[in-house]
């Protein structure tokens, strides 16, 4: 049970005012998957959207930054340990739970932001059809510019 | 007064007029600007409604039902945090006040602080158990957050059963309490009343599975993980499914490319992922089992 002080102390302290985008925002569910999947640049790119459409330009930069700061920081990483002699296989598993891991704090950055934005009437792309159309183009994407996107181009 | 009853009847536009009328005959009455906020409110001038009752609370900064009124505009307007600090306000000019505390847990529900919008809601039942807000509000937290982490008296619970006998979220809350204190034939009794009233009521059937775990230890793995995937909901299902796809694809593609390991791999993730799925038509299959009833 909480406390009588505990339970009248403000807890929405930090929470963002709720803006309305005005396109369709991408669900922040997706961010983590797109993550692992194409890297977190193309996440960080997503993240972008989201937050231009609601204009919270900090956010936005914020989102492009850490996408494209953690992809070069992966691709250093990963040529500096293929360099070592790490197994690939190492290399590319690290890599995507690395992304994933980036792309859930995109998730936890834009959560609140989206259902501000869903409160007021702003509208979400179908998560089904999300998820389809990235497995869809995680597909068909070629080998090597999918490791590119998640900066790990260690070959075959 | 006037203006409340004009706005019950549907009159927005005469409501508009006598509002502004009270407000040209008493510019220093915090009531009129209240008024006005409230026929603002109705014609979705959220707004408009904020400025009027920054007024009224500037007139009257010690009057909860001003600061209770403001909090609802700011929170209609996305305002959440600055809501919060309202209705604190509202709260701390009349402590005792149910509603208040029923309002503030709406808003932190919507701001994902379920635990302490239940807490918020279980408070707002002790000081008024007859308030149907906090009730409502109760049972639609309750199935989201572990039922272990709140409490809610027997008493209450039967009294919001008494004051709505035909709301099954009552039944399925007092089953609830039952079941934490191991009165499980109890327990089954107000789930199935539950479910004879809503055949699908989620609260309901997690109880039922909740009894069948405490008494059978060999169905907890399949209705553990039934009722976690029910709560995550078909989005995060999807995520699940899909994430251990692109990490089964991984692992063929690497580690368990050879033979027998690559189709242990893939049968393993099928089975799983259907019962992912299918988890939800699983569990009832379980129970029927267990309560031909059902």
């Amino acid at each position: 049970m909480i406390a009588e002080a505990e339970l009248l102390r403000p807890a929405l302290g930090r929470y963002p005012d709720g803006r309305r985008a005005f396109a369709p925002q991408l669900p922040a569910m997706l961010l983590p998957y797109v993550a692992m999947m194409f890297g977190s640049a193309i996440a960080g790119l997503a993240a972008f959207y989201n937050a231009i459409v609601i204009r919270r330009f900090g956010l936005a930069f914020l989102s492009l930054f850490l996408g494209f700061a953690t992809w070069f920081g992966c691709l250093l990483g990963v040529l500096s340990a293929k360099d070592a002699g790490v197994d690939t296989v190492l290399l590319l598993i690290g890599a995507r739970v690395l992304h994933f891991l980036v792309g859930c704090v995109f998730y936890f950055l834009m959560r609140p932001h989206l259902s501000g934005s869903t409160f007021l009437g702003g509208r979400t792309a179908p998560v089904r059809a999300s998820y389809f159309v990235a497995l869809a183009i995680g597909w068909y994407l070629p080998f090597r510019v999918l490791l590119l996107l998640l900066g790990a181009p260690i070959g075959k | 007064m006037r203006v409340s009853h004009l706005l019950a009847v549907g009159q927005i536009t005469r409501a508009k007029e006598a509002a502004a009328d009270a407000i040209a005959a008493e510019p220093n009455n915090p009531l009129s600007y209240h008024a006005l906020a409230r026929v603002l409110l109705a014609q979705a001038d959220v707004p408009g409604a904020i400025a009027a009752l920054e007024q009224s609370i500037a007139l009257a900064p010690d009057w909860a039902a001003g600061w209770s009124l403001y909090a609802t505009a700011l929170f209609r307007a996305g305002r959440f945090a600055a809501a919060e600090k309202a209705v604190l306000e509202a709260l701390r000019n009349e402590p005792d006040e149910a509603g208040y505390f029923t309002q503030y847990g709406r808003i932190l529900a919507y701001c994902s602080k379920k635990e302490k919008a239940l807490e918020l809601a279980r408070r707002a039942l002790e000081l008024d158990p007859d308030d149907e807000g906090a009730h409502q509000l109760f049972a639609a937290l309750l199935h989201e957050v572990s039922p272990s982490k709140w409490q809610l008296s027997e008493e209450v619970a039967r009294r919001a059963v008494g004051l709505n006998p035909d709301d099954p979220d009552g039944y399925a809350i007092l089953g609830a309490i039952l079941l934490t204190q191991r009165r499980y034939d109890e327990a089954e009794s107000m789930f199935r009343t539950a479910l004879e009233q809503d055949p699908h009521h989620a609260l309901a059937i997690e109880g039922l599975a909740q009894l069948v775990m405490r008494q059978h230890l060999i169905y907890r793995p399949f209705l553990g993980y039934a009722l976690v995937m029910r709560r995550l909901g078909t989005p995060t299902q999807m995520l699940v499914v899909l994430s251990l796809w692109v990490m089964v694809s991984l692992l063929r593609a690497t580690i368990l490319s050879a033979e027998p390991g690559a189709t242990i791999l893939v049968a393993a993730y099928l089975a799983f992922a259907l019962y992912t799925w299918f988890a939800e038509p699983v569990m009832r299959a379980i129970l029927r089992r267990k309560y031909h009833w059902l």
